[in-house]
């Protein structure tokens, strides 16, 4: 269920316009009609000129005199996305190495381009699935391998916080 | 559009005794409904809860949207069979909204017997996939079903091939179906998933195979568990039987809403309409309206007046064939031809009703059938005058038009009445029922009456005597037990003649629910000029 | 003078535009590619793009802009506020070049630019000053010796400060030897020059200055005075004229006093002589900015002159053709500066994109900016989106249109302090005019961001849900299912 701060919400849009928004379970009538000049929001008795933008999970709204940022979000969306990648990246289909771009011990981004393999004729780019620190590159250029074959190793991440904090 | 004037005297004995008995008959139709829908044993719902799983009625709230209505369908099949074991057949059907669309919905129950499908439960799924292969609805299956009960299996097992088989066509009529896979789906079962378009099944509570564990091992001596043979992760990620795995219902239910989010928006047929407008008349006064006895008369204007938009009726015909009312009005903003009874019909009648449904059916109008019929008449008069002739022709008028029909039991329906006034047999896109009305073969007292002097003819012809006064007394009774528990609408309504009681004051509700799901479906006219029968 | 160009950017490049658009001129700008698609270059009628890194760098490159000046045959060079505006030197190549430099002569902005001369001069002028050394402090015991004899608390500065940098308050000897030696350390630091002068602190100061107009004949008026004592580390953030509490005796005399001093260093332009008052009405000398001010709109609105025009006027050698009599203050006018920053984290600057900007009109209202719709604000300039000037008939009337002007000023995308200088102008003591410069800091928790109401949280959800992408209109339901709600059989 989408969530909207800490409540969860779900929208039911009426034929005339309007909308039951449904806030932790409790119904709120609520509308919301783009004018010429911002929009109209209607909740319960309630009238507001508002102005709205959307930018990607944030709903900026200007209302009561200030702007405000809501983030609308999926926590199922985030939940994956901050339960971060698997260690190792494995080959998801058989071919060969076509050119690596990292080495042991570097350190590299979450989605950052690891490797290019060149499978079925096609060449295609194997990313980080994590940000971390390499700790193994598998495969030289040129050589081939299996669908599921290890490519590159990232350092365990329990590991490279041990190591953080002996730095520390 | 004129308002009817109603002439019901809402403070006479009559309306009072009337109102008194059809509150009883909507309190008890409502502690039934209550009953087959909850009454569960507390050890059931622990067990259910320890295994993670919710009941039908969570899972279906948490499926639906929310604030919006839901339509369900026969909630009392099988009250009157199997003892009571499979309250609602233990499945749950009807039309519900999900992310704004209009979803037919089959829910196991497995709070009671592993879910088991009795012969009732199947053929109330059958009915659910016919009515949403009709209306074009798009189906939802949320199954969890320990399989057919066996010692009925032989019952079961020809109709339950006909659910594989809806679930075919409405594929194939580009009718998008889903599946959730709550609990088992084994044997004949594992289809109800597996034929539809798009399936999810729940990791550790969800299995689809066509034989489970105990089978296999003594058939092929393999020894293997749920989980290795039809877990979610197996037919997710090794079978392809299913097409995601999730981790527990409530992501499934999540992930149904998502997935039909995706479907594309319901065009629906476009008919009349205007603005919503309540009754005039007070749909409550239908208690009062409604004879405390199947026998008394009323006019079924007086029931049009508080189920139609602003209690507005054009009436067509109004001079003509009088026990039939026929006209037009706008139900929940859609317009509608009705055609309602005032007792038997004769053949004015009868040729005012095919002359009325050709009209409606020219003009793409749907139509709505109130039953308060005895049947035709009879005697020689009639006959000369053509009464079966004529109610063959209502009838071919009736079977032949391409609009929705949907029938409503508001008093009696019988006899070939029924089939004229389109009852279950006529292909109705839905049947409801009131709680007073009956519907039967014949009138039970006429019922009787014939029985009964059968049965004496037959005592004189084999016994050469005549019955005493005891014996025609038993036989009036059994022949009268017999029809009054036949022609109840519990009994029917149990046995799927309909798709559910309904009080009377909720008609308004379910008539416009069930338009608006029988809209879904194109209507294909036939062109043809209006006879004047 | 034809075509001027602008060597500035922003909010000031749009307002100097606009003049030189009335004035049928033509108006070139200059321009870094990160303000490649500012309204500044939409509205130029010229620009030309400068190339430097960082991108301040190029607003500040003198030889970029004259060659840029020469292409674009400007004929004429306006440097704004902030970036080249107070350098001598580059008003020197403007002239060089043969070009209008529009603003006071070099001269008089190095002579002003210096505290410790332009003090010298103010006193020659007879403009009052604070009680302290004559000139830099030598070492730290002439520090001591010079804010004794003064008196504490005083205030220690750096000769060519400026935004606060290099000053130091110390209330007794202690605190003096390490004012003396952290602010002169900071002053080397950041001007490259050391030198630092003490004097009197005062308490509870409020920040006056006079606007002045000189041109190159000789004559020179005043405009009156602005009060921008609502001060942040100070940086101005809200400004008004007239001062609440000065009255038209008090407004003849400094302007007089500051007229004076324009014609002592023969300034010939637009300037402003900044004074600190104190508690008991006194004004003492502070400084003179040679050029124009952030805040001259609110002056513009009480005068109804048009400042940018009278510098294009006196830098083309007209005559002001004008005497103090004719210059009359009607109305009240506040000015509150927006901020790309987040008043609710220490005021940290604010980057990313406006992706809706939607600025109030009317009666009473006058918004200077430079931003449009899907404009990224970087943090390579000063934070400054616009400046929203409320006027009216008096200064009751004129907090009620700025308060009106910023709840109706939109701009989403990123935090800005509209809200919060709402705040401050709805405050009881700014209502009240008893402002002074440390206003900001002793209100600081009254002035934080209020939380929300409950109902207008729910309806910021409610507005949020209606307008996300996740909750889509194909969802809608039909009349019928509208109709009856959450209805069960």
């Amino acid at each position: 269920m989408i969530r909207i701060g800490e409540n969860e919400i779900q929208v039911v849009r009426k034929a005339d316009g309007s909308a039951t928004v449904w806030i932790d379970g409790v119904a709120q009538d609520a509308a919301l009609r783009d004018g010429p000049a911002g929009a109209d929001l209607q909740v319960g008795d309630r009238s507001e000129r508002i102005w709205y933008v959307v930018d990607g999970d944030t709903v900026y709204v200007h209302a009561f005199g200030r702007a405000h940022a809501v983030p609308v979000v999926d926590p199922e969306e985030r939940k994956a996305r901050e339960a971060g990648g698997e260690d190792t990246v494995v080959a998801p289909t058989p071919g060969t190495v076509v050119t690596v771009s990292v080495a042991d011990g570097d350190e590299v981004q979450d989605r950052q381009v690891l490797l290019v393999i060149e499978s079925m004729k096609m060449q295609s780019e194997i990313t980080a699935s994590r940000a971390g620190v390499v700790e193994r590159v598998h495969l030289q250029v040129g050589e081939s391998f299996e669908k599921g074959a290890a490519l590159v190793s990232l350092v365990a991440e329990d590991e490279e916080a041990a190591e953080e904090e002996e730095i520390a | 559009m004129r308002r009817l004037v109603s002439n019901v005297d809402t403070t006479s004995d009559q309306f009072r005794t009337n109102r008194e008995a059809n509150l009883g008959l909507a309190a008890d139709l409502k502690k039934h409904l209550d009953a087959a829908r909850y009454d569960r044993p507390e050890r059931s719902l622990k067990r259910l809860e320890e295994r993670g799983k919710l009941t039908v009625r969570q899972r279906l709230e948490l499926l639906l949207d929310p604030g919006t209505p839901f339509l369900e369908l026969s909630p009392l099949a099988a009250m009157d069979a199997y003892n009571g074991d499979a309250p609602q057949g233990l499945v749950v059907t009807g039309i519900g909204i999900i992310n704004g669309r209009e979803v037919m919905i089959t829910a196991g129950d497995s709070s009671l017997k592993g879910g088991s499908w009795y012969p009732l439960s199947v053929h109330k799924i059958v009915r659910a996939l016919k009515i949403a292969l009709r209306n074009r609805l798009p189906v939802l299956n949320l199954v969890d079903s320990g399989g057919a009960f066996l010692p009925l299996g032989d019952e079961i097992y020809a109709a339950g091939g006909h659910i594989y088989y809806s679930l075919c066509r409405l594929s194939a009529e580009g009718i998008p179906t889903l599946a959730l896979t709550l609990g088992p789906a084994t044997a004949g079962g594992a289809y109800l998933p597996t034929l539809c378009d798009q399936s999810i099944i729940v990791r550790d509570t969800g299995f689809v195979f066509l034989a489970g564990p105990p089978l296999v091992k003594a058939a092929t001596g393999e020894d293997v568990t749920n989980e290795e043979l039809g877990g979610a992760d197996m037919h997710a990620g090794v079978s392809g039987t299913s097409d995601y795995a999730v981790d527990d219902e409530r992501e499934g239910l999540a992930l149904c809403r998502e997935i039909v989010g995706t479907w594309p928006k319901q065009t629906k047929t476009d008919v009349d309409r205007r603005e919503i407008e309540e009754p005039f008349y007070d749909p409550d006064e239908l208690y009062g309206i409604v004879p405390d006895d199947i026998k008394k008369q009323f006019d079924v204007r007086e029931v049009i007046a508080r189920i139609v938009d602003g209690s507005r009726f054009v009436e067509f015909k109004p001079d003509y064939g009088d026990t039939m009312v026929t006209g037009w009005a706008y139900l929940m903003g859609m317009k509608i031809g009705i055609l309602g009874n005032n007792g038997v019909l004769f053949s004015e009648a009868a040729n005012k009703a095919s002359q009325f449904m050709q009209l409606c059916d020219r003009d793409g109008v749907p139509l709505l059938f109130l039953h308060n019929i005895t049947g035709f008449m009879v005697g020689l008069e009639y006959e000369r005058g053509g009464i079966t002739k004529n109610g063959a022709k209502m009838l071919m008028v009736q079977a032949n038009v391409t609009v929705p029909k949907i029938s409503v039991y508001v008093n009696a329906s019988q006899g070939a009445g029924n089939y004229a006034m389109a009852g279950p047999a006529w292909d109705p896109r839905f049947v409801f029922a009131w709680p007073n009305s009956r519907s039967s073969i014949m009138g039970a007292e006429q019922a009787v009456n014939v029985l009964t002097q059968v049965r004496i003819a037959n005592l004189k012809r084999e016994e050469q005597r005549e019955p005493t006064d005891e014996e025609v007394a038993r036989i009036r009774d059994d022949v009268g037990d017999y029809f009054e528990r036949t022609s109840h609408p519990y009994h029917l309504t149990s046995e799927l003649r309909d798709d559910g009681l309904i009080d009377p004051t909720d008609t308004r509700a379910v008539l416009g629910l069930a338009f608006e799901a029988a809209l879904n479906a194109p209507i294909t006219r036939t062109p043809g000029g209006v006879l004047r029968i | 003078m034809k075509s001027v160009l602008i060597a500035n950017r922003g909010e000031i490049a749009v307002r100097i535009l606009k003049t030189l658009h009335r004035e049928g001129l033509t108006g070139v700008v200059v321009y870094h590619e990160a303000d490649a698609e500012s309204l500044a270059v939409k509205l130029a009628d010229k620009a030309v793009e400068l190339h430097g890194s960082p991108p301040v760098s190029a607003y500040l490159d003198v030889e970029q802009i004259i060659a840029a000046a020469k292409s674009s045959e400007a004929d004429a060079v306006h440097p704004g506020f902030g970036f080249l505006a107070e350098n001598g030197d580059f008003a020197q190549a403007v002239i060089d070049a043969g070009l209008i430099w529009v603003g006071p002569k070099p001269d008089a902005i190095r002579s002003m630019g210096d505290k410790i001369e332009a003090k010298r001069l103010a006193e020659e002028a007879g403009v009052p000053i604070l009680p302290g050394s004559p000139g830099a402090l030598a070492d730290v015991d002439d520090a001591v010796e010079w804010a004794e004899k003064i008196g504490y608390p005083v205030l220690l500065k750096a000769s060519a400060g400026g935004g606060g940098k290099g000053m130091r308050i110390a209330h007794d000897r202690a605190e003096c030897i390490d004012a003396f030696t952290s602010a002169s350390n900071e002053a080397r630091a950041s001007f490259g020059d050391g030198r630092v002068f003490v004097e009197r602190f005062v308490e509870r100061p409020r920040h006056i200055e006079v606007q002045v107009l000189a041109d190159q004949h000789g004559a020179a008026v005043h405009l009156g005075e602005r009060e921008c004592s609502i001060q942040r580390r100070y940086q101005k953030v809200v400004e008004e004229a007239p001062s609440p509490v000065v009255d038209e005796e008090t407004r003849q005399r400094i302007g007089a006093q500051a007229v004076s001093l324009a014609q002592t260093v023969g300034y010939a332009s637009a300037g402003t002589v900044e004074l600190v008052m104190d508690e008991q009405g006194e004004a003492y000398f502070l400084e003179m900015n040679t050029r124009l001010q952030v805040e001259h709109p609110v002056t513009e609105l009480v005068t109804g002159i048009d400042i940018v025009s009278e510098q294009l006027r006196i830098a083309r050698g007209e005559e002001l053709g004008y005497d103090q009599d004719a210059i009359s203050i009607t109305g009240s006018a506040i000015e509150c500066r927006v901020y790309a920053e987040n008043p609710d984290e220490d005021f940290a600057p604010e980057t990313g994109t406006l992706h809706l900007v939607h600025f109030p009109s009317g009666e009473g209202v006058r918004v200077d900016h430079g931003v449009q719709s899907g404009q990224v604000v970087g943090a390579a300039f000063d934070p400054m989106i616009a400046k929203v000037v409320g006027f009216g008939a008096d200064r009751t009337e004129a907090i009620a249109k700025i308060r009106k002007a910023l709840r109706e000023t939109v701009l989403l995308g990123l935090t800005t302090n509209t809200a919060y200088l709402e705040r401050i102008v709805g405050h009881r003591d700014f209502i009240s005019g008893a402002t002074h410069t440390g206003f900001l800091a002793l209100y600081e928790d009254e002035l934080a961001t209020p939380p929300l109401e409950v109902d207008e949280e729910r309806a910021l959800i409610c507005a949020a849900a209606l307008a996300s992408p996740w909750f889509d209109e194909r969802h809608t339901l039909s009349t019928v299912h509208s109709a009856l709600g959450g209805w069960r059989a």
